[in-house]
């Protein structure tokens, strides 16, 4: 950022205005109300597996009709299929909880009304003002950018307007006006306390209560600014308002964790992992002790290696398809070449054995023996380290340790081998995981990361290296961590 | 301070901003602060962390060198360098120009003692005497070589662009002797772009006079070996951002929150401007744990007066003990 670039973000933080525009839509402020009322009458039932999906389905609609300018029967999402499945289902729910079906059912009527009716109040509203050339909306999700790009293409007054998500906001470009789609509450701070727009116009609905204020600030403020001036709506404010934060989706950590746990054999390998939620309704679990590529736009290192523990919202995690496992392995394959499959084969091999042990003698007794063997290392973790069938936990670090798990192993024959062949995977990681970074610094540094940030994913194809990879940015993470089995650290979940 | 002083917008010359100022008057107030007890800790708020470290820094450094830098005692350093292994790599001042050398050790002559400083292949010495031993500095490079032969580097004491601001200050010690005030920790690469920045400014001769922030805050990682520098810069990603036992600034601005989260552990010796932008990730965070340190730490019984701020700058200022 330039002298001159800081000045205008200067100005605009002393000088920017806002304006509220409410706009009033009463089929779509029933259908919030009555939700919420359902929602409130289900109670902690609403926690359960039969209603879960339901509501998420309902309430998902529901904010993206208040959070997103696209017309009610938007295809896109193919909300009226699923509307209709939804009420199929609700048939039998008599039998299950009767005192709840009818008002579901209802609702769902209510839905399937919405999705036939072709109104967008939001962007009507919008046509209305006549916004200048450099205007831009600010829209709450990522995921609905190229939908309202798409539309807005096709309405010649409208076509001029760019479409940006807050993460954009954190850069030197601004907009003469900058259209804030929502509740000032559904965005960070900054849209409005350092603004890109030179005047900021919020349009949300008005049965939606917003009464925002900035979530922090410095205890005793030596200079309090102003606050900017807020130019309160012409119409007046409607009598039953719903809390704008009701509204938004919230993650079912139980629901992934419940998922998670479907999965499970008794024979899985369990690790310690944290959750992450991704942009585009998309998470992963990651295990605490390890470090993660990212793509930090915002850093003098754009694409860094950083420890699960220090990854932060706002950070774009490198991940791979689900299913296809750490995307490091098939890079280091390749640099091992002939040797890959040998190498990989000894690696499970004294692993299995390892395991095997373990499971048959338990971890006490191999923890002994190894210790007794010479295993100046040996504990319970490094045992379980060293027997794990993750592709990242390679071998022991210090020769002496391997030695002694050959020796307990009976594999002594072949403990140079083994050694040689640990140690030649380890490399190949290594080396796998400088080019890797190269290879996304050069397809980073090509790409536009204005787009990624506007969209809060993209997609980057090696074809070299038969590899395709994702980064996604990082929403939210579970604060604690997690026992899950290792076969799902690394892999994409559908939330 | 920097009142005069023009930045480039447009193709034209325009005077720095407001607001710059207000970060100007503000490292100012606080480098004229006085307290070997407490510590100053400041914490801003502001719409974009650009240029706020480095008015900031540049208002202090500009305020520290109305002070004198404290000489070197010539008998205590030449004492410290006739104690240097031999092959240590030395700059040594000859009239007005810097040598490469290394020290050869020490000889005495007629009663008198001489450090000996090599200065090339072609075994070239220069004999020193204790008096002049504050014209050798050690170097922080090694050199691989000394160069065959060498007419040194000129030593510039002049920056036209201090002429023009308003401080008494001898511009030729400020060039020639090092004094750490102000340590920066950062975004190194943003940072480094904005103290390249082109300034100008009219001198009262009404010279025009062009230059950078550079020529204020003298970063030692850009000055050449051997002459005077005011601040350092450490990246905020760096493995070891640990402040250098010999040599504490008495200034650390924490430019941006990912820095301040990550090592406000240790400089505590120092004074603070945390500065953060309100767009970044951590900034809540930040204000957080700063509000906490505040709560804790804070001596109720300072009275701090300081410059109005900007508009769009939220400001937090208290001392607590100095540890």
């Amino acid at each position: 950022m330039n002298l001159s670039q800081a000045v205008t973000l200067y100005t605009l933080a002393q000088r920017a205005r806002v304006q509220i525009a409410l706009v009033a839509h009463a089929e779509l402020k029933s259908f919030t109300l009555n939700l919420r009322t359902f929602e409130r009458q289900l109670g902690e039932e609403g926690r359960e597996n039969y209603w879960r999906p339901k509501l998420r389905l309902l309430k998902g609609y529901r904010f993206r009709l208040c959070s997103t300018p696209l017309p009610f029967d938007e295809p896109s999402q193919d909300y009226k299929k699923r509307f209709k499945d939804l009420y199929q289902e609700l048939i039998k729910c008599d039998r299950i909880y009767p005192q709840f079906a009818e008002q579901a059912r209802n609702l769902v009527r209510q839905a399937q009304l919405l999705t036939s009716a072709s109104g967008n109040p939001i962007l009507e509203q919008i046509h209305t003002l006549g916004l200048p050339d450099k205007s831009a909306l600010l829209i709450k999700e990522s995921r609905f950018v190229d939908s309202l790009e798409i539309l807005l293409s096709k309405i010649l007054e409208l076509r001029h307007l760019r479409v940006v998500t807050a993460p954009q906001l954190r850069d030197e470009e601004v907009f003469d006006h900058l259209v804030i789609v929502g509740p000032m509450r559904w965005f960070p701070d900054y849209v409005v306390t350092a603004p890109r727009g030179r005047s900021l116009l919020i349009v949300r609905y008005g049965f939606l209560g917003d009464g925002w204020e900035p979530r922090v600030s410095f205890i005793p403020q030596k200079n309090r600014p102003p606050r900017l001036p807020i130019i309160p709506p012409s119409n007046e404010p409607e009598t039953e308002v719903v809390n704008a934060d009701e509204l938004v989706p919230t993650i079912d950590w139980d629901a992934v964790a419940a998922q998670m746990s479907r999965q499970t054999s008794s024979d899985q390998e369990f690790v310690d992992a944290r959750l992450f939620v991704l942009e585009d309704d998309k998470a992963v679990f990651l295990e605490v002790d390890a470090s993660e590529l990212v793509i930090d736009t915002r850093s003098e290192e754009v694409v860094r290696r950083v420890k699960v523990e220090r990854l932060e919202p706002g950070l774009f995690l490198i991940v791979r398809e689900r299913g296809s496992g750490d995307y490091i392995v098939p890079l280091a394959n390749r640099l091992l070449g002939e040797h890959a499959s040998p190498a990989r084969e000894t690696q499970k091999h004294w692993k299995g054995e390892l395991r095997r042990a373990v499971s048959i003698k338990g971890m006490d007794h191999v923890l002994n023996g190894l210790k007794w063997m010479g295993a100046r290392s040996a504990s319970p973790q490094n045992i379980r380290n060293w027997m794990s069938r993750s592709d990242r936990k390679i071998r022991p670090r210090y020769a002496e340790d391997f030695q002694a798990i050959m020796r307990y192993l009976d594999l002594l024959d072949n403990v140079e081998d083994y050694w040689k062949n640990a140690r030649r995977i380890n490399k190949a990681h290594h080396m796998a995981g400088i080019r890797m970074k190269e290879l996304l610094l050069v397809e980073v540094k090509k790409s536009n990361l204005g787009r990624l940030e506007q969209r809060g994913h993209q997609s980057f194809a090696f074809a070299e290296y038969e590899t395709h990879i994702h980064a996604y940015r990082i929403i939210e993470m579970k604060p604690s961590p997690k026992h899950v089995p290792l076969s799902e650290v690394g892999t994409l979940l559908e939330l | 301070m920097l009142e005069n002083y023009l930045y480039e917008h447009g193709g034209t010359w325009q005077r720095i901003p407001q607001w710059c100022n207000g970060f100007v008057a503000l490292g100012q107030t606080i480098a004229r602060r006085n307290s070997d007890d407490t510590r100053l800790v400041v914490g801003l708020a502001v719409p974009t962390r650009a240029y706020g470290a480095a008015f900031a820094a540049a208002g202090y450094v500009l305020a520290r060198a109305e002070l004198p830098v404290e000489q070197l005692d010539c008998t205590d350093h030449f004492l410290r360098l006739c104690n240097l292994p031999p092959q240590t790599p030395v700059i040594y001042r000859e009239n007005d120009r810097l040598l490469k050398g290394t020290i050869e050790g020490y000889e005495q002559h007629y009663g008198s003692a001489y450090i000996v400083v090599r200065v090339n292949r072609e075994h070239a010495k220069r004999k020193v005497p204790a008096f002049l031993a504050t014209n050798i500095q050690i170097s922080g490079k090694r050199f691989a070589k000394l160069p065959k032969h060498q007419t040194g580097r000129v030593v510039l004491d002049d920056i036209p662009l201090l002429r023009a601001c308003k401080v008494n200050l001898a511009i030729r010690d400020f060039c020639l002797y090092p004094r750490l005030d102000a340590t920066i920790i950062g975004n190194k690469k943003a940072l480094l772009d904005e103290l390249n920045t082109p300034l100008a400014a009219r001198t009262v001769d009404d010279e025009f006079c062009r230059g950078t922030l550079q020529d204020i805050l003298r970063l030692k990682e850009r000055v050449t070996d051997g002459l005077g520098y005011r601040t350092s810069l450490r990246s905020e990603q760096g493995g070891n951002v640990k402040p250098d036992a010999n040599e504490t600034p008495r200034l650390v601005i924490f430019d941006g929150a990912a820095g301040f989260l990550k090592w406000r552990t240790m400089w505590r010796e120092s004074d603070w401007i945390v500065m953060l932008d309100k767009t970044e990730t951590r900034f809540e965070e930040a204000v957080v744990t700063l509000n906490q340190e505040y709560v804790s730490d804070r001596l109720d019984s300072s009275a701090l007066q300081f410059p109005d701020m900007p508009i769009a700058v939220d400001m937090l200022a208290y001392e607590e003990k100095r540890r």
